[in-house]
C-alpha cells in the first residue's frame, strides 16, 4: 500500500512535469517562428590564402583590412581569432535548431587545434586534409555584443565533396580546390538577446 | 582372413594358458588378451599405438593388426592412435575366445574427437555443449600451411587483423580478448594487445582447437572471445623421424626436422624448425620494404616419463627466435638519413607438468609455467654508426598450479584448482619494472542428468595486486533431443584485465608530441609536467582518475547441432556479448606544445551479437564445409546517443550543413564485417594418391575511416569494400604415403591491401616432406 501510494505521487509529479515541459516547448516552438526570421548568411570562399589571413566583420557581412575597427573575427590557417573585443565560444549544435546561446563562457583568446571545429585527418583517408566538424557551432559576441552563431563548413575553395576519390589525391588536391578558402554559415542576433 | 588370424591367436592363447598358467595364482586373472585394429576397408594394420589407461601400458600392433597384452579379461578402455589417423577412444571387452576389432579412420572424416580446451579434462567433442573447432595436423598439411596464422584465417567467425602484428578477431572481439594457449599454458608477449600469430609454428602440433565464447571460468583474463589451444605432438612408442621443406614466394623458406623416440615408460619428441623470409613491399619501394627480410628458429621438446603406474613427468621446452634487419631513410623534417635497424624477438617457455593418478577417480596435475618474451629493436645511423634509437621490451611469466579431477561416479565429474601468477616487465616505455602478482582458484562440475542432458557449471576467481578481484561464472548445457540433433547453450561471463601498457605506460611520442600515461601513475606524471611548465591546460582533474577496473563481458549464446545423414552436419550458433567497462583513452590535459596527454579509464560499453552457422557435407572422396557469420555491433553509449538525438552529427549530402546521425545509418565498431564466410572442398583422389584443396574466405565491408569527423562509423565511405581470398594445393603422396609433395598457393586473387592485414599478393609454395624412420 505504502508504495502504490509513492507510485501515485510519483506518477502525480512526472504528470504535472509533463505538462510543465510541455508548456515550456510550446514557448519554444514561438520562439522558433521568430527565429525563422532571422536570415541565414552564407560566405563563400573567403580567401585567406593569398594574405596568410583574412580579417571579416560578421555584423557587415564583409571582409575587411586587419587595421579595420569593425572585424570580428580573424581566420589565419585553421585559427579562428577574435578581435576588437569581440569573444567567442563552441558549442555542440545544428545551425538550425540551435536556440539558446549562453550567456557564459566566451572568451578573446581564439580556438585553434586539432578537434575543435575541424579534424586533421592526418593518415585516415581522405589523407592530411583539414575537414570541419559536423555539429560544432561558433558562437561569437561581436565587439557590438551582438550574438552570432556560425557553422564552418569548408577549408578548401569551392566546398567539395570530401568523399570523392579525387578529394583524397593529395598531390591534384592543391590545385583542385586550393586550401585556406572559408565557407561558412551565420545567423547574427542584431537585438543583442542570445535568443535566435 | 581377420577371422582365421583371430582364430590361429586364439588357440594359441588356450595353449598357453593351458600350459603355462597353472604356475601362478596371479595367472588365473591375468592372461594374454589380444585385439585387433582394421582400417576402413577391414584390412589390418600395423605400427598402431594402443594405449590401456587401466594397465598404464602401451602395445603395438603387427604387420595384421594384432596387438596382446597380460591382463584379466573383461572390459578395457583402449587409446588408439597412429600417424594419419585420428586419435580414438574405444571400449572392448576381451576375453580367452573374444578378440574385439577396433576400426581405424583417417584423421579427416573423425566425428569423435576428444579435445581439453573446454573442461580442461578430455572430453569428446560432440558431448561438449559449446562452440568448438579441431583442426587436426593432417587437414593442415594437406593445406600445406605452416604458421598459426594460415591455419585461423580460414576458420568460420576467425577474421586476421593487423594491428601491431598479426591477430584475429574471433566473433567480433578484437585479438586481445582472445586467449592463446600451447598445451594448455598462455602464450606471452603481446604488442598493444595483439600476439603475433605467424610466431606459432605448426610443424610441432598435432591439433589446433577452438572454442568460442568466454572461457574466464576456466583461463582468467583475455578468454572473452574464446581460446585457442595449440596441441603440440608427444612421443608415441617407437621411433619416428621426418624432415620437410617448403619453399616459395618471397624466398620463404621453412625447413623442419621432427622425431621421437619413446619405450614403454619414457618418451622424447623433438622438433626443430627454421623459416626465412625475404621480405615484401606493397610498392615497389627502392629503400626499405614493408616487411624487411627476417629468418627465425622454432625448437621444441617434449620428455614424458612414467615414474610409477600413479605418476607421470612431463616437461616441454619450447624456444622461438626471430631476427629481422632492415636499412631506410629516417622520416624527419630536420635531416634524412639512411638508417639500419637489427629486431630480435625471443621466446621461451618452461612447462614441467606432474600427473598423479590417486586411483581410478582421483588424479592431480601440478604444472608449472616459467616464460621468458623479450624484444629489442636497435637503430644505428649509418654514416657514423651512431645509436638513433633503442627499443626494448622484457616480460618474465611464471605460473604454478595445481589441478584435481574428481570423478564421483558416472555422472559427476569434478574439477577442480588453484594457482599463483607472478609476472614483470621491464621496457624502455615504462619506468623501471613494474610486476603484478595474482592468485586464482576454479571449480567446474560436469553432471551428466540424463542419457540426454549434460550440464557444466563453474566459476573462476582471480585476485589481482591492483585491480578489484573478478568472479568468472559459467553455466553450459547440452540436451540430445534425437540421436542426430543436440542442442546447445551457455551462459557465462569474462574479464580481460587491465594491461601493463594501461596501467604504467610512460610514453611520449618523440616525432609528434604528445603523451600517453597509464593510468596508475597519470596523475603523478601530470603534476610533474606541470611543475616543469609543459601543461597549458588541465582538461581533467587528475585526482579524480580513477583506478582502472577490468573489461567485464557477459555472454549467451544457444546452439543447435544436426546430424541428419551419417555424411552431413549442420550447425548453428546464436551469440550476444555484453561488454562493460572498456578501457580506452582520453585526454587528460593539453600540453604548451599544443599536443594532449592522454591516459586510459573504464569508459566503453559495447554489444557484440550474431549468428554463425556451418554445413559439412562428405560424398565419396569429396569433403565440403560451408560456414556464414552474421555479425552486428554497437558501442550502446553511442546508440543511446543517437537515438535521443544528441551527440553524433553528419553533413547533408546536399547542402554541407551539419544534421544529427539517424539511428540506422550507425555502422557499429570499426572494422568489423557484418557479413563473412568460408568455403573448403576437400577431394581426396585415392588411386595416384593426391589430395585436392580449395579454400575461400569471405569477408564483407568494414569500417576503417571517419571522413565526417564524429568518431564513428556512418557513411558509405567510411567503409573500406569487402573481399575474397583463394587458397589451394595439391598434395601427392608416394612410397606408402612416406614421402609427400605439396604445391600450394595463397591469394589467388592476388589481393594487396595494407593495414587491414597483410596481403602481399599471390603466394605460391612448394614442398616436400619425408618421413625417414617411420
Amino acid at each position: 500500500m505504502v508504495k502504490n501510494h509513492i507510485f501515485q505521487k510519483v506518477s502525480l509529479f512526472a504528470i504535472s512535469m509533463g505538462l510543465l515541459f510541455s508548456s515550456c516547448s510550446k514557448d519554444d516552438r514561438e520562439l522558433d517562428e521568430t527565429a525563422s526570421k532571422q536570415e541565414v548568411v552564407t560566405v563563400k570562399d573567403l580567401n585567406g590564402l593569398d594574405k596568410g589571413g583574412v580579417y571579416f566583420s560578421l555584423e557587415k557581412n564583409r571582409e575587411t583590412e586587419e587595421s579595420a575597427i569593425d572585424w570580428d573575427i580573424k581566420i589565419t590557417g585553421t585559427t579562428i581569432g577574435f578581435g576588437n573585443g569581440a569573444v567567442g565560444q563552441l558549442v555542440e549544435g545544428v545551425l538550425d535548431s540551435y536556440h539558446t546561446a549562453p550567456t557564459e563562457g566566451y572568451s578573446n583568446s581564439g580556438i585553434t587545434g586539432n578537434n575543435t571545429y575541424y579534424v586533421n585527418t592526418l593518415y585516415n583517408a581522405p589523407q592530411h586534409a583539414i575537414l570541419m566538424k559536423p555539429g560544432v557551432l561558433i558562437l561569437v559576441k561581436t565587439s557590438k555584443g551582438n550574438y552570432v552563431k556560425m557553422e564552418m563548413l569548408s577549408y578548401y575553395k569551392g566546398n567539395p565533396n570530401v568523399k570523392t576519390p579525387d578529394f583524397a589525391d593529395i598531390p591534384t588536391r592543391g590545385e583542385k580546390w586550393p586550401k585556406q578558402h572559408y565557407t561558412f554559415n551565420y545567423v547574427l542576433q542584431s537585438n543583442g538577446m542570445n535568443k535566435f | 582372413m581377420r577371422f582365421i588370424n583371430c582364430k590361429i591367436a586364439t588357440i594359441l592363447l588356450l595353449h598357453c594358458v593351458f600350459f603355462g598358467g597353472i604356475s601362478g595364482v596371479s595367472a588365473q586373472t591375468e592372461t594374454l588378451l589380444q585385439g585387433q585394429v582394421v582400417d576402413e576397408n577391414g584390412g589390418g594394420v600395423s605400427g598402431v599405438t594402443i594405449y590401456l589407461p587401466k594397465t598404464k601400458r602401451t602395445e603395438k600392433t603387427n604387420e595384421n593388426g594384432l596387438f596382446y597384452f597380460n591382463a584379466a579379461r573383461g572390459e578395457y578402455d583402449l587409446q588408439v592412435s597412429k600417424v594419419g589417423y585420428a586419435r580414438q577412444q574405444h571400449k572392448g571387452s576381451f576375453g580367452e575366445s573374444k578378440c574385439p576389432v577396433f576400426k581405424l579412420l583417417k584423421d579427416s572424416v573423425v566425428l569423435h574427437e576428444v579435445i581439453v580446451t573446454a573442461t580442461r579434462t578430455e572430453k569428446k567433442m560432440e558431448d561438449i555443449p559449446l562452440p568448438v573447432t579441431v583442426i587436426g595436423k593432417e587437414e593442415i598439411q594437406q593445406k600445406g600451411m605452416v604458421r598459426l596464422n594460415e591455419v585461423l584465417a580460414e576458420q568460420p567467425g576467425v577474421v586476421l587483423v593487423e594491428n601491431h602484428g598479426t591477430g584475429i578477431q574471433l566473433q567480433g572481439f578484437d585479438a586481445k580478448y582472445t586467449l592463446i594457449l600451447i598445451d594448455g599454458e598462455p602464450v606471452i608477449g603481446r604488442s598493444s594487445g595483439t600476439l603475433e600469430l605467424s610466431r606459432i609454428s605448426m610443424a610441432n602440433v598435432d591439433r589446433v582447437e577452438i572454442l568460442k565464447g568466454p572461457s574466464s571460468s576456466l583461463y582468467g583474463s583475455e578468454a572473452m572471445a574464446g581460446v585457442i589451444n595449440i596441441i603440440t605432438k608427444k612421443a608415441t612408442v617407437g621411433r619416428k623421424l621426418a624432415s620437410s621443406v617448403r619453399y616459395g614466394t618471397h624466398n620463404a623458406l621453412d625447413i623442419g626436422v621432427d622425431g621421437s623416440i619413446a619405450g614403454r615408460r619414457t618418451g622424447v619428441y623433438t622438433a626443430f624448425n627454421r623459416f626465412s623470409n625475404g621480405g615484401y613491399g606493397y610498392a615497389d619501394e627502392t629503400v626499405g620494404k614493408t616487411v624487411a627480410p627476417f629468418y627465425g628458429y622454432t625448437g621444441h621438446v617434449n620428455i614424458d616419463h612414467q615414474l610409477t603406474p600413479k605418476l607421470d613427468i612431463r616437461l616441454g621446452v619450447k624456444y622461438n627466435d626471430e631476427y629481422a634487419h632492415d636499412e631506410y631513410k629516417t622520416n624527419t623534417a630536420v635531416a634524412q638519413e639512411m638508417v639500419s635497424s637489427k629486431f630480435l624477438r625471443r621466446d621461451l617457455a618452461f612447462t614441467p607438468r606432474i600427473e598423479y593418478r590417486f586411483s581410478d577417480r582421483h588424479r592431480s596435475f601440478f604444472r608449472v609455467n616459467q616464460s621468458l618474451y623479450k624484444t629489442d629493436t636497435r637503430i644505428h645511423v649509418m654514416e657514423d654508426g651512431r645509436l638513433y634509437n633503442h627499443d626494448f621490451f622484457d616480460q618474465k611469466f611464471s605460473r604454478l598450479e595445481l589441478q584435481h579431477d574428481f570423478k564421483v561416479n558416472d555422472k559427476v565429474y569434478l574439477t577442480a584448482g588453484a594457482g599463483a601468477t607472478d609476472e614483470w616487465l621491464k621496457a624502455n616505455r615504462y619506468d623501471n619494472k613494474k610486476e603484478f602478482k595474482a592468485g586464482f582458484g576454479y571449480l567446474q562440475a560436469d553432471v551428466k542428468f540424463s542419457e540426454r542432458l549434460n550440464v557444466i557449471a563453474g566459476g573462476r576467481f582471480d585476485m589481482h595486486k591492483v585491480y578489484a578481484s573478478q568472479f568468472s561464472p559459467k553455466i553450459a548445457a547440452q540436451y540430445k533431443v534425437l540421436p542426430w540433433l543436440r542442442l546447445n547453450g551457455s551462459v557465462g561471463s569474462a574479464y580481460k584485465a587491465p594491461d601493463f601498457r594501461e596501467l604504467y605506460l610512460n610514453w611520449t611520442n618523440p616525432t609528434q608530441g604528445y603523451s600517453v600515461f597509464g593510468a596508475e601513475d597519470a596523475a603523478d606524471k601530470l603534476n610533474r609536467l606541470i611543475e616543469s611548465g609543459e601543461i597549458a591546460e588541465v582538461l581533467f582533474d587528475p585526482d579524480r582518475i580513477k583506478t582502472l577496473d577490468a573489461e567485464r563481458s557477459w555472454n549467451y549464446q544457444g546452439g543447435v547441432q544436426l546430424r541428419p545423414w551419417k555424411a552431413m552436419t549442420i550447425g548453428a550458433n546464436l551469440f550476444y556479448n555484453e561488454v562493460s567497462n572498456l578501457i580506452e583513452t582520453f585526454v587528460l590535459a593539453t600540453k604548451t606544445n599544443g599536443k594532449s596527454v592522454y591516459t586510459y579509464s573504464n569508459q566503453e560499453h559495447v554489444v557484440i551479437k550474431g549468428i554463425e552457422s556451418n554445413v559439412s557435407y562428405t560424398w565419396r572422396d569429396i569433403r565440403i564445409q560451408v560456414a556464414g557469420q552474421y555479425l552486428r555491433t554497437a558501442n550502446t553509449t553511442v546508440q543511446d546517443a543517437i537515438a535521443a538525438g544528441k551527440g553524433y552529427y553528419t553533413r547533408d549530402a546536399e547542402t554541407g550543413a551539419s544534421r544529427l546521425v539517424r539511428p540506422n545509418e550507425y555502422g557499429g565498431l570499426f572494422n568489423r564485417s557484418r557479413y563473412s564466410g568460408n568455403m573448403s572442398m576437400t577431394y581426396n583422389c585415392p588411386k595416384p594418391g593426391l589430395v585436392f584443396t580449395l579454400r575461400w574466405a569471405y569477408r564483407g565491408r568494414f569500417g576503417v575511416r571517419d571522413i565526417d569527423g564524429n568518431g564513428i562509423l556512418n557513411l558509405d565511405e567510411e567503409y573500406a569494400p569487402g573481399y575474397s581470398m583463394f587458397n589451394a594445393s595439391i598434395v601427392k603422396s608416394l612410397y606408402k604415403d612416406r614421402l609427400r609433395c605439396t604445391l600450394s598457393a595463397e591469394n589467388l586473387g592476388n589481393i594487396k591491401r595494407t593495414g587491414v592485414a597483410t596481403m602481399p599478393g599471390r603466394l605460391f609454395f612448394t614442398g616436400i616432406s619425408y618421413r625417414i624412420i617411420n
